[in-house]
């Protein structure tokens, strides 16, 4: 219901500077997250948002207005915490009808409101349960109902989920989306958590120390990561070094620390640094492949051990040089386990598409 | 008939498998029937019962007779100004009078009243108000948490006593020609308020401490004006924390005896005319076969049940709606209300006020305890007499260390074991047991020591040890009976501290010995002492300072001054200030000591079980 931009935004803990210049922007509508590591400063972003902590530099845009130094009371934001923050001395219904209250809107009109947003969110029946007797899933979606209940700019969310058992977490998080949807409100989402990101939004940011790493859409953040930060953080990988070996036209020949050689195409052709130089290789788990023999492209090492995973099988190599590589088989190409154990000979082919090349400062090439 | 048998089998079996913890419970609740529900029933038994038959007699005898219950006030002035002397005018505050009864119960609502509203205020202005010295100002909010009993009445008339309160001598009369005089009711609220904010402020303060900053967040988040927040949000969650503490003081401020007894010394007119002090000083009636007055004894069941009915309210009340266990731990910190510049010299100008009222006590006794009275003369002589165990007040001071020491000793014994099978044995009648030994803490003394004199006058001797006569009877020899009244009013401090300590330790632990084979005292010994000595340690401190500031039952029972301990000794000095001051500032020492290292131990353990 609303556009939200960030520019430039500086926060600062007495001498701790939390977030450093962070510029984004999320479409009316959207779905964003800030994703990354605890302590890298998504939830100050957040809060600052919400109107809790004053940056000391940079705007908050709402609509292209300025709301930096508007009060949170002002904001017209729902939040919902980690901690779920419900009313213990309230009921369900009084806890989603706060808001509504505030805004001295009727009675009968509230009700309405309320009882419609408890359909929503599926509460039927615990109307007048205090929180102290819901679930934690139960106790989340008072809190998501309470939070848009106000019909709010703009949703944000402070990792809603993580105090949620696994199941739920998939579970609550499907629901948030098509419920965000649904409203058709924009949401700020903070998470840690690199699948729920990839699972809820329309648009992620990657944060690391404050500042803001990658922001783009889910599939680019998990294909196209821009540092070898996101490309470790986003998705399950190995990582290999080497240096390079050759160089041809738009590739780079490198050669790995364990020995083979990788011929990678280049992302960025002019920035390949000239041969001999360390580099760095992000490779997928996903996307290594059992093969019979070795050769170029090839990784080649000794099985260190074999979990069974349900549809897929997961090994762990260890490549000449010591390096252990992960890789993700589907239980439907795995006959070349059947009679492998510890310490035999394991060749794995890389998908050359999906590895991805950083210079030694991180950047990618 | 199958059913009982069936009963009496599974109770026996219960007991089979668990004689250890069984035994415990027994000689518990033995004990405590014996020294705390007998003496108390006696009360009531005395209070309503005549040649055998239940009778109200007495009780109408009470309500009809204008001494004790007077609801048209017949205090002889409210408020006088007496220009008869030439040098001074002399501007005296006297107050209502209602009775005996009722006026215990307006000391009792106004104080909490006052104690409720400046406990409420402070610890909102310390959790949420941003203003610089907070750190200062919360020790010095502590220091009316060190005050014995007498003291507060001591500090009183040092300061503001019509003859010798310095701010009459020094400031009023010199500099503007007046002197003040406050008495009756009107100052003993005052000087208990001065005190019993604390226990509010305390509580108010810790509940909104460790609320969740996350609560009023998203109340704001939702729009709500600060006001609103504080309204909807702040105080029904602090409501239990207020409610509790406002109970405590109720109890605490009704069976007051000791500020009574100050102000009686230094001939206050209506003091004596208060529950507490008219038991202590008319409680014993000579005629055979009759030790306490039947007056003595309905005014004792109507604190007794003031008492009991506050204290299952908070246990019930805190119980039902502790709100503080249903967050999922607390996220962040509370951001503090900035304020103008305006508010904080006001907020300033609040705790100068609310600390010199506060601090009456303190520096009034320091001040009499130190300097001659008039010439202002530093001087030792006072101490030093303190502690002549020959001449002076030094074998009140050996008294009370063994009495309390030996009182501390059973407490921490019992307490252990106790604290041990509540929080770890599920039995039937489980409340009932922790109500139990619990209860004490609401118990008001002179209620207790009124039971005691009735239950145990004329227990036989069974022989001599030495000097130490074998017997209950307080008039033969108060110091068994003491050390027992001690024992069972000091118990809760201590067994709650085990409990607590206990309960935040995983009885995993002691599982992971028992699975090894370690039977049950090996399990005590080598699992659960260390894992709470601390808290017994802390706790049996609490004991020992409250054992050695006892009042009610010392000046009950000690009629013999080789008995004699330190507060016994301040009640019969009950207007020397020279006598009481340095007594009263040795058990502030004592106090101040026990409470610091009490601080100390339970915060590094709190550390230790969190951090390591």
């Amino acid at each position: 219901m609303a556009q939200l931009r960030l520019d430039n935004l500086h926060i600062k803990y007495g001498d701790f500077h939390a977030v450093k210049g962070v510029n984004v922007e999320v479409k009316d509508s959207e779905i964003l997250s800030l994703l990354g590591p605890s302590g890298c400063g998504k939830t100050s972003i957040l809060r600052a948002i919400a109107g809790f902590i004053d940056p000391v530099a940079g705007s908050i845009y709402v609509d292209g207005e300025d709301i930096t130094d508007i009060p949170a009371q002002k904001r017209h934001m729902g939040m919902i915490f980690q901690n779920y923050a419900l009313w213990p001395h309230m009921s369900v219904t009084d806890n989603i009808g706060y808001g509504l209250k505030i805004r001295d809107v009727p009675r009968e009109q509230r009700e309405k409101q309320v009882k419609a947003l408890i359909k929503q969110v599926q509460l039927e029946g615990h109307e007048d349960k205090f929180p102290g007797q819901l679930s934690g899933g139960q106790q989340q979606r008072v809190s998501l109902a309470r939070g848009l209940a106000i019909e709010p700019k703009v949703l944000l969310c402070d990792e809603p989920l993580s105090n949620l058992d696994f199941k739920l977490r998939v579970e609550l998080r499907t629901e948030i989306r098509r419920i965000a949807k649904d409203f058709g409100v924009t949401v700020v989402y903070v998470t840690h958590d690199q699948t729920e990101a990839l699972a809820i939004s329309d648009k992620i940011a990657v944060i690391n120390s404050g500042e803001l790493i990658q922001s783009a859409a889910p599939k680019t953040i998990y294909s196209d990561p821009n540092s070898h930060f996101v490309g470790r953080f986003v998705g399950e990988n190995n990582l290999v070094e080497g240096t390079i070996s050759g160089i041809q036209k738009n590739s780079a020949e490198i050669t790995l620390k364990s020995g083979e050689k990788i011929i990678n195409q280049a992302k960025d052709a002019e920035n390949i640094p000239e041969v001999g130089q360390p580099v760095r290789l992000i490779v997928r788990q996903d996307r290594l492949q059992l093969v019979k023999n070795g050769g170029d492209g090839i990784l080649t090492g000794k099985l260190n051990y074999q979990a069974f995973m349900g549809n897929f099988i997961q090994i762990e190599v260890a490549l000449a040089d010591g390096t252990n590589v992960m890789a993700n088989i589907h239980t439907d190409e795995a006959e070349l386990l059947d009679d492998v154990t510890r310490g035999d000979p394991i060749n794995l082919a890389l998908d050359p598409d999906c590895a991805y090349l950083f210079s030694k400062e991180g950047m990618r090439i | 008939m199958e059913k009982a048998k069936e009963g009496v089998n599974n109770a026996i079996r219960q007991v089979r498998d668990d004689p250890f913890a069984w035994g415990v419970i027994f000689f518990v609740v033995a004990i405590f029937t014996f020294f705390l529900i007998i003496p108390l029933l006696q009360i009531i038994v005395l209070a309503f019962y005549f040649d055998g038959n239940f009778t109200f007699q007495t009780f109408r005898n009470i309500f009809s007779n204008p001494f004790f219950f007077n609801p048209g006030n017949t205090s002889e002035y409210f408020m006088r100004i007496d220009t008869g002397n030439p040098e001074y005018t002399v501007i005296s505050i006297l107050g209502p009078d209602y009775g005996v009864f009722l006026n215990t119960i307006f000391i009792g609502i106004f104080t909490t009243f006052f104690s409720l509203i400046i406990g409420t205020v402070t610890a909102f202005l310390m959790a949420r108000v941003e203003f610089r010295g907070k750190t200062i100002l919360g020790g010095l909010l502590l220091l009316p948490l060190i005050l014995p009993p007498f003291v507060s009445g001591v500090g009183f008339f040092a300061i503001l006593g019509p003859e010798q309160g310095l701010l009459n001598t020094h400031v009023f009369t010199p500099l503007f020609g007046f002197r003040l005089q406050i008495q009756g009711l009107i100052a003993i609220i005052f000087v208990q308020t001065g005190h019993y904010f604390t226990l509010i402020y305390l509580n108010v303060y810790s509940a909104l401490a460790n609320a969740d900053p996350s609560l009023e967040e998203s109340a704001e988040n939702l729009g709500a004006s600060r006001l609103r927040v504080t309204r909807t949000v702040t105080l029904p969650l602090a409501l239990p924390g207020i409610a509790s503490g406002s109970i405590l003081v109720l109890i605490l401020a009704m069976e007051d005896l000791g500020t009574p007894i100050i102000f009686t010394g230094f001939s206050d007119p209506i003091a004596p005319k208060t529950i507490p002090y008219y038991i202590f000083s008319r409680f014993f009636v000579g005629t055979a076969g009759e030790t306490v007055s039947v007056e003595s004894a309905i005014l004792s069941f109507f604190l007794l049940v003031f008492a009991i009915i506050g204290f299952l309210a908070i246990r019930k009340y805190v119980g039902l709606r502790n709100y503080s266990t249903t967050g999922k731990g607390k996220a962040g910190e509370f951001r503090l209300l900035g304020t103008s510049i305006l508010v904080k010299v006001l907020i300033y100008l609040y705790f100068l006020g609310l600390l010199f009222v506060a601090l009456i006590p303190h520096i009034g006794i320091l001040m009499t305890s130190f300097f001659k009275p008039q010439s202002f003369k530093f001087t030792f002589e006072y101490y030093r007499r303190l502690f002549d165990v020959q001449t002076g007040f030094g074998s009140f001071i050996v008294n009370t260390l063994t009495y309390a020491g030996f009182a501390t000793l059973l407490i921490v014994i019992i307490a252990t074991l106790a604290g041990y099978v509540a929080s770890r044995k599920k039995f039937p009648g489980q409340t009932l047991f922790d109500t139990l030994i619990t209860l004490p803490i609401a118990i008001p003394g002179i209620v207790i020591g009124i039971g005691y004199i009735r239950t145990f006058t004329d227990s036989p001797s069974l022989g001599q040890i030495g000097n130490i006569n074998l017997t209950l009877d307080p008039i033969a020899y108060p110091v068994l009976l003491l050390i027992i009244s001690f024992t069972i009013r000091k118990f809760p401090f201590t067994v709650r501290s085990v409990y607590a300590g206990l309960q935040q330790s995983d009885p995993v632990l002691e599982e992971a010995a028992q699975n090894l084979g370690a039977s049950r005292s090996r399990i005590i010994i080598g699992i659960i002492i260390p894992i709470v000595v601390l808290n017994i340690v802390a706790g049996a401190l609490i004991s020992l300072v409250y054992n050695m500031s006892e009042v009610s039952t010392s000046v009950l029972f000690i009629s013999d001054q080789q008995y004699g301990t330190v507060t016994w000794k301040m009640a019969e000095a009950q207007g020397e200030l020279l006598i009481l001051a340095p007594m009263g500032v040795f058990l502030m020492i004592i106090q101040s000591i026990s409470l610091i290292t009490t601080n100390v131990l339970l915060r590094n353990r709190a550390e230790a079980l969190t951090g390591i």
